[in-house]
């Protein structure tokens, strides 16, 4: 049973309803954010396997909230959902750091995936950082 | 090249960009609907899995699933009706048009766009009907133009205001909305506002407004003849 921590951030409450509950059903756990900047205060307090972002909001957009989040965590894994209009700008998300973009309507499965590829490269740069802590102090203490 | 061929040219291309712009904010409403529709019907997909797997089925649930979906069928039914409508506005260079259902429908269709930028278009109920015959394309393109300015330009008072008058001959159309900035975009839309209202027998000019909103005037004379663009 997966049990993936991932924020939906998205403007559409049945949209963000339907998903959760789906994806509770399988075992993730689900954390909602309507706007960017909702999603930029949780990621300060929480930790996310993954982030889920839809590009086009009211307010902060999702390529501004993606800038955002990986000002504050550049480890965060960010997956975009767009729309077909927006294929470019999920391209252009890719470059500024996020993990991968799927269109709109999305299959649950190749998210679901997507999310669990993210927590796998999560955890990889996190005992990357772990070993090289390691290894630093083994050079400082000269063991 | 001559002058007015040049300026039918720039109205064509204008008039492309305007088409352009409705039409894919329209199909990326539609396309979020399909989404939401989509999920339920795999939520529906997954309760069956259940029931083959002896999790017997919520009726309330089923109930709930079928509601949302009728409800989205309704809201991608509007959509389609708005685009349907949109498109057919550009059949006829010369029609009557009922001034309250146009802008109402000019409203509706940019309001997604307006919103990505958290700013409401308000209509402002007309006190009597009024109607003229010109190019509907034309007008709509003319506000939209002017809702293009105050949206570009941030606008921080959040609200776009339209309303609309009969003086006489000549029908008033008042969008207000916040300082507009002195800048290339805005310039460039002037110009544009120009070309249309010439098109549609009309001027437009800007005046403040209270509270320190700027207010676009558009002035239209109902009987004047309809200038066509080929």
């Amino acid at each position: 049973m997966a049990d993936e921590k991932i924020l939906l951030v998205d403007d559409d409450n049945d949209f963000t309803e339907v998903m959760t509950e789906r994806m509770e059903s399988r075992g993730l756990k689900v954390d909602t954010a309507k706007n960017g900047s909702i999603a930029v205060d949780k990621v300060k307090d929480k930790s996310y396997d993954a982030i889920v972002l839809d590009l086009s909001m009211p307010g902060i957009d999702g390529i501004e909230t993606l800038k955002m989040l990986l000002e504050r965590q550049p480890d965060l894994q960010v997956i975009l959902l767009t729309g077909h209009a927006t294929v470019e700008k999920g391209v252009e998300a890719v470059k500024l750091g996020a993990m991968d973009f799927l269109e709109k309507p999305a299959n649950l499965e190749k998210l679901i995936k997507k999310i669990q590829e993210a927590k796998h490269k999560k955890m990889l740069i996190v005992e990357n950082k772990v070993e090289e802590k390691i290894t630093k102090i083994i050079r400082e203490k000269g063991w | 090249m001559n002058i007015i061929s040049q300026k039918e040219n720039a109205l064509r291309e204008q008039g492309f960009a305007f088409y352009g712009k409705i039409t894919a904010s329209l199909s990326h409403e539609l396309n979020n609907v399909i989404a939401i529709i989509n999920e339920y019907n795999g939520l529906l997909n997954d309760l069956l899995i259940g029931a083959k797997q002896g999790v017997p089925i919520d009726d309330k649930k089923l109930q709930k699933i079928s509601k949302k979906n009728s409800i989205q069928l309704e809201r991608g039914k509007e959509l389609v009706d708005k685009l349907n409508k949109f498109a057919h506005s550009s059949d006829n260079a010369a029609a009557e048009i009922d001034i309250s259902e146009i802008l109402q429908a000019i409203i509706a269709l940019t309001q997604r766009l307006a919103g990505l930028k958290e700013i409401n278009l308000e209509f402002k109920a007309l006190t009597e009907p009024i109607k003229l015959v010109n190019n509907p394309f034309c007008f709509q393109h003319a506000v939209f133009t002017c809702f293009e300015m105050f949206i570009a330009n941030d606008d921080i008072s959040r609200s776009i205001i339209v309303s609309a008058e009969k003086i006489e001959s000549m029908v008033i159309i008042k969008i207000s909305g916040s300082e507009l900035s002195d800048n290339a975009f805005n310039q460039t839309k002037k110009s544009i506002l120009e070309m249309l209202l010439e098109q549609l027998n009309g001027s437009y000019r800007i005046t403040a407004g209270d509270g320190g909103r700027q207010i676009i005037i558009l002035t239209i004379d109902r009987k004047a003849d309809t200038k066509h663009i080929s």
